[in-house]
Formats: C-alpha cells, sequence, structure tokens
C-alpha cells in the first residue's frame, strides 16, 4: 500500500473525509458548544489536541498492544489526554471552563477520537497518525465555527463578543438555543453535499 | 497463556504511567485551581459590598483586597460578609448568598446591603445553569447594576418586581430580561422571599455580627 503524504492526509480529515459532515460523527458536542465563537474555539483546540496526541500514543504503541485489550488502551490513552486538557482549562482560563462545563470531560467519548484510533492511528506510523488526528481534530473544529458563526451572529449580533450588527437587528432567539444547530448544521450538510458530492468509489 | 499474562502486566504498567502523569499534573495545578475557585467567589462579594476590583487584577491581588477589606462571620449557620472601611474597623456592609430554583438548575446569588440595613449596595448570581444569552444574562451588568442603591424599607415589603423592558419606573423596579421569562419569574420569587426573612434576621443580629466579624481577624470563605 502506497503511503499517502502528510498534504492528502489533512486535505482528507477537513473536507472529503470531514468527521462531522461527511461521516457525521461527533455532533453531540457540535450542538452543544457552539452558540459562541469562543467557546467553539477552545473546544476546538482541546479536540484537536486530544485527537492528535491520542492517534500519536496508540500509533507508538501499536506493535506492542495485544489486540484483545487494544479498545480499553485508546480509551485509557483518550481519558488520559482529556483529563489533561480539563486541568489546564480549569487552572489557566476558569471562565471558558465554567462555560463547556461537562463537554470537556465528554471529548473522551467523542466517536471522532476512538474512530481515528482504531481505523488510522493503530494501523499506521506515528507521524501520518498525528497528522491524520490533528486534520480530523481541525476538519472538526473547522465546521463547528461555522455553525458558532452563524449562530452568534444571528443570535447575538456578535462575532467573538464584538457586537458587529446594529441594535435594530431582531436578534434570532432560536438561534441562542441548541436546536438552531440541528438547523444550520443540517443546512451546511445539505449545501456540501450538493455542491460537492462525495465521490463513488 | 503467557499473552494474557502479558495483556494483563501491560494495561496495569500502562494505566499505572497515565494516572501517575495524571496526579502530578493535578499536584501541579491544585492549588491554582483552588485559588481560581476562591477569587472568583471573592471578587462577587467585594462587588456586590461596591468595593469595585480593577479587571485586571489577578487571582491572588482579588484575596488579598478581600482579606484587607472583608471578615466573615456566620449566623444562624449562613455565612454572612461584613465589609469594612478602609481602617479595617467600620462596617460598610453585609454580604450574603441566597439562592433559589432557577429555570435550569438552582440560581446562587450574593446580596450585598449597607451599614445601616436601609439599602442594596449591589447583587450579582454567581452560579446558575440558565440558557446561555438569555437567562444566562442574569450575570450581565446591565441587569446587575440595576439593584444597586434599592431602598430597603418596611416589613413585608416586595423587594422587587420585575417589568419588561422599558416598564413604569419605580424605586424598586427592575427591567427583566427579555426572552428569558422563567428565570426572570423564577428570581423575582426567590429574591423576594429569600430577601425579606433574611435581612429580617440580620437586623435583629446587627450588633451581634459586628461585633464577632471584628474579634476574628482572617477567616476565609
Amino acid at each position: 500500500m502506497m503511503r499517502e503524504s502528510s498534504a492528502t492526509i489533512l486535505s482528507k480529515g477537513l473536507w472529503s473525509d470531514n468527521p462531522v459532515f461527511r461521516q457525521i460523527l461527533g455532533i453531540c458536542s457540535a450542538l452543544a458548544v457552539t452558540n459562541l465563537l469562543i467557546n467553539t474555539s477552545i473546544m476546538g483546540v482541546a479536540l484537536i489536541f486530544v485527537t492528535a496526541f491520542s492517534s500519536l500514543t496508540v500509533s507508538a504503541l501499536r506493535n506492542i498492544t495485544p489486540l484483545r485489550i487494544r479498545m480499553m488502551v485508546q480509551v485509557l490513552i483518550i481519558a488520559s489526554y482529556v483529563i489533561v486538557v480539563d486541568m489546564a482549562l480549569k487552572a489557566y482560563l476558569p471562565d471558558i471552563s465554567r462555560a463547556l462545563g461537562p463537554y470537556v470531560g465528554l471529548i473522551i467519548t467523542n466517536c471522532i477520537i476512538m474512530g481515528r484510533c482504531e481505523g488510522y492511528a493503530r494501523n499506521n506510523p506515528p507521524w501520518p497518525a498525528f497528522v491524520d488526528g490533528l486534520a480530523n481534530g481541525l476538519g472538526y473544529a473547522f465546521v463547528l465555527l461555522a455553525v458558532a458563526f452563524v449562530r452568534e451572529l444571528l443570535g447575538f449580533g456578535s462575532l467573538f463578543g464584538v457586537t458587529v450588527l446594529p441594535e435594530s437587528f431582531t436578534r434570532w432567539t432560536i438561534m441562542v438555543m441548541a436546536p438552531a444547530a440541528f438547523f444550520v448544521l443540517g443546512t451546511f450538510i445539505w449545501i456540501a453535499n450538493t455542491y460537492w458530492p462525495k465521490k463513488e468509489k | 497463556m503467557k499473552k494474557r499474562l502479558f495483556s494483563i502486566v501491560y494495561m496495569f504498567f500502562l494505566t499505572l504511567v497515565c494516572t501517575g502523569a495524571l496526579a502530578a499534573l493535578e499536584m501541579g495545578t491544585r492549588e491554582r485551581v483552588a485559588l481560581n475557585a476562591t477569587a472568583r467567589l471573592q471578587r462577587v462579594i467585594l462587588e456586590v459590598l461596591a468595593l469595585p476590583v480593577p479587571a485586571d487584577y489577578s487571582p491572588r491581588q482579588v484575596s488579598g483586597l478581600f482579606d484587607n477589606r472583608v471578615r466573615q462571620t456566620s449566623i444562624d449557620n449562613r455565612k454572612v460578609f461584613v465589609g469594612l472601611d478602609e481602617d479595617g474597623k467600620t462596617p460598610i456592609g453585609f454580604a450574603f448568598s441566597a439562592s433559589g430554583p432557577g429555570f435550569w438548575g438552582p440560581i446562587y446569588s450574593m446580596v450585598g446591603i449597607d451599614a445601616d440595613m436601609e439599602k442594596l449596595l449591589g447583587l450579582n448570581f454567581y452560579d446558575h445553569n440558565e440558557t446561555p444569552g438569555l437567562g444566562g444574562r442574569i450575570t450581565e451588568q446591565a441587569f446587575t447594576g440595576q439593584f444597586a442603591d434599592m431602598p430597603l424599607n418596611g416589613e413585608g415589603q416586595i423587594f422587587f418586581s420585575f417589568e419588561g423592558a422599558g416598564g413604569k419606573p419605580g424605586v424598586t423596579e427592575v427591567d427583566a430580561i427579555t426572552g428569558a421569562t422563567e428565570t426572570s419569574v423564577r428570581v423575582e420569587k426567590f429574591l423576594n422571599k429569600e430577601l425579606a426573612l433574611f435581612i429580617e434576621t440580620l437586623r435583629a443580629n446587627r450588633q451581634k455580627i459586628v461585633s464577632s466579624a471584628l474579634s476574628k481577624g482572617d477567616e476565609k470563605p
């Protein structure tokens, strides 16, 4: 099998195999943390960190990890990195940590990370695995930021907390509530599938 | 058999490494996390006592200011924070926590009243689960600022009544939050009830509170 270049892995994670709008993975947190761009950015960074380093570690241990306990090992590694992120946020960004609430801890159950460990990292060397984790984390962050952009703009009239729409603009209250993420994400997937249909293998 | 044994030993050591690393990290950040949490509450207490805290103060500076200007005591098993003048002897106000049910979960507020217990100095909400952007806006200055200097006179009075934005102006009317009717109604209800009960207790025990706060120095919340 020919090895993919880092650029191919990146473009796959970001677009052609994007975990959120191509594979519809990890959307629970996509609904919960996308009403403000600032929270979404931190969540994105947290997820990128966890996917990249979990993939790297799983890949580094791939030749000695017994096959039958590999899932346990993966969960242990992912959970450790998530706790690192959670502690770092609590210590250095307490306000953001409070805003994200339980969703940082819930990164452990995000299917994207386990999916990459199981589907890619355990069969590939550390560097491509790291890039793959990074690419999928970026793909997730990019879609979430797009959703948050629409929700914060229409729901609060602001971007990253800075008001950009005039007071006369009627705020769309629904955009602040969780269901709005369904509408925005659904529209996003619809547009992506209409204009850039997935190539049949 | 050998394979199984290896699996167990491997898992054991991997868990040991991971939990060991996390335990070390936890030890390293524990103090900072605790200080963040304490300073957050201390900032709220200072602010409702009308002792402004500069926005760029670090948690440690907030704690320092708090230790200088606030003493803690209790009455009926509830904490009361006594704000002091710069000389550290004259009380300038009292702060206490009041809580009640919100829309999604309990809401915790900190209430500051002046030394004569005749008006509010400030009021803020320090813990809640209301919808961000709707009920969650109870913590914004535009909302909490309305409580400053509100008179607290008479027994059994209704302390606040929430009006829609632009409603009739009056000394104890507060503009409610548009789109957060449930939160507003609940906040109004529990604040009126809690304040009526506890301010009465405070008034009855004012002397006791002041002397006990001044006698003991530096307990932290």
